[in-house]
């Protein structure tokens, strides 16, 4: 199955969590420099969503063993994403 | 799909303030000011860059805000000690600064108190300064200034400036008094809120900024020297041009080619009927100024010309 890719600015507005038209501004650019920009907002997203997941384990383990479950509790409840 | 908004007013000036902005894009995505990579968004108005810079920050911020509230919610069960440990050893600047932004102001207060200034100067790198400024207002003057002159001594301008609006003037002077000029410059071009900025400027003394011009003119930063005309307010830029005498004519000719080359007219004819007299004589003496055709397309076809060009200029030939 052949899934297409949304164009770049779709997916620039995605990311920003924005109507295209908000963006449309950046229509005078070509694909290539949008791709560049996407590529630049996706890697930003990405590396913060490793440095918060990282710091939120590494919490769990920084805190005395005697608060560790509360630590967890806090940090990781049962209804929330991961 | 459109080549330009309509708003978008095109000049050097105006692309001057895109580069500033695009540089804090750059600042809020990689932190590498070196990064060229997005160099093709300097074609941008400056809100349109600014508008993906605020886009781009609120979408980070949003994608964790409950995981920076779940962190947040540990001060209230450890103590702060160890709260304080655990931002610096484990959470790191980039986590601690989020956090920070959705914590009750006197909790971050109390927790800022606990850590090193020298990891809160990397720490505020990460910090937006509008999710933080309650709690910026409420620390302590001498931790600001411990903070800021860290930052200052690591280069971190971009940031300074994004801060001049939120922290006190006299904290903000403190921590500048004694900088660089390159360093005022590039702090005052960063800066979002005018009148902040304005209040900064207004209180340096001449000194400083002379330090400014020259240094700008010497590091070939002369278009950032006119840039910042824009960002100050009317008596900011008379002090500017009140000052222009004292440079050495070097100095002189090359900031005055800057504000042709830049055509920053709308920053600089509203200021020639503050300067003293003395000084407006000097400025329409310097050669750059007294090009008889610059002086035609800058001044109304009605013949009363006041700006006479035939004055020699005020040092001698050479």
């Amino acid at each position: 199955m052949v899934t297409s890719v949304p164009p770049p600015l779709d997916r620039i507005a995605s990311r920003l969590d924005v109507d295209p038209e908000e963006i449309a501004f950046l229509g005078r650019f070509d694909d290539l420099q949008l791709e560049l920009l996407d590529t630049a907002l996706g890697m930003a997203q990405h590396t913060e969503d490793l440095e918060v997941r990282r710091s939120m384990r590494d919490a769990v383990g920084f805190v005395p063993a005697v608060l560790r479950r509360r630590v967890i509790a806090t940090l990781f409840p049962r209804d929330a994403p991961a | 799909m459109s080549a330009a908004s309509p708003a978008r007013p095109a000049g050097p000036v105006h692309d001057g303030r895109s580069r500033v902005e695009l540089a804090k894009l750059r600042h809020e995505l990689s932190h590498d000011g070196d990064d060229t990579t997005l160099d093709f968004l300097a074609a941008l108005a400056p809100n349109e860059v600014r508008l993906l810079r605020e886009r781009a920050a609120a979408a980070r911020f949003t994608r964790h805000e409950g995981r920076f509230a779940r962190l947040a919610g540990l001060t209230r069960l450890l103590p702060v000690a160890l709260c304080a440990r655990a931002a610096e050893a484990v959470l790191g600047p980039l986590v601690s600064a989020r956090t920070a932004s959705v914590m009750e102001p006197e909790d971050a207060v109390r927790l800022a108190s606990r850590i090193s200034p020298d990891f809160l100067a990397t720490l505020t790198t990460y910090l937006d300064p509008a999710r933080s400024a309650a709690i910026v207002r409420e620390l302590p003057e001498p931790l600001l200034v411990a903070v800021g002159r860290r930052m200052l001594a690591r280069g971190e301008h971009l940031a300074l400036g994004r801060f001049v609006g939120v922290v006190p003037t006299d904290a903000n002077l403190a921590v500048v008094h004694d900088a660089p000029g390159l360093a005022l410059l590039e702090i005052a071009l960063y800066a979002e809120e005018p009148d902040a900025l304005d209040a900064v400027v207004g209180a340096l003394p001449d000194d400083a900024l002379r330090r400014i011009l020259v240094d700008a003119v010497d590091e070939g930063r002369a278009d950032d020297a006119v840039l910042l005309l824009g960002n100050v307010g009317l008596d900011a830029r008379a002090r500017v041009f009140e000052l222009l005498p004292e440079l050495a004519e070097g100095h002189q000719r090359a900031l005055v080619r800057a504000v042709v080359r830049r055509g920053a007219w709308t920053e600089v004819l509203p200021v020639l009927s503050l300067i003293t007299p003395a000084a407006l004589q000097h400025l329409v003496r310097v050669p750059e100024i007294a090009d008889p055709a610059l002086l035609a397309a800058l001044v109304p076809q009605d013949g009363d010309v006041p700006l006479t060009p035939a004055v020699p200029p005020p040092w001698p030939a050479s």
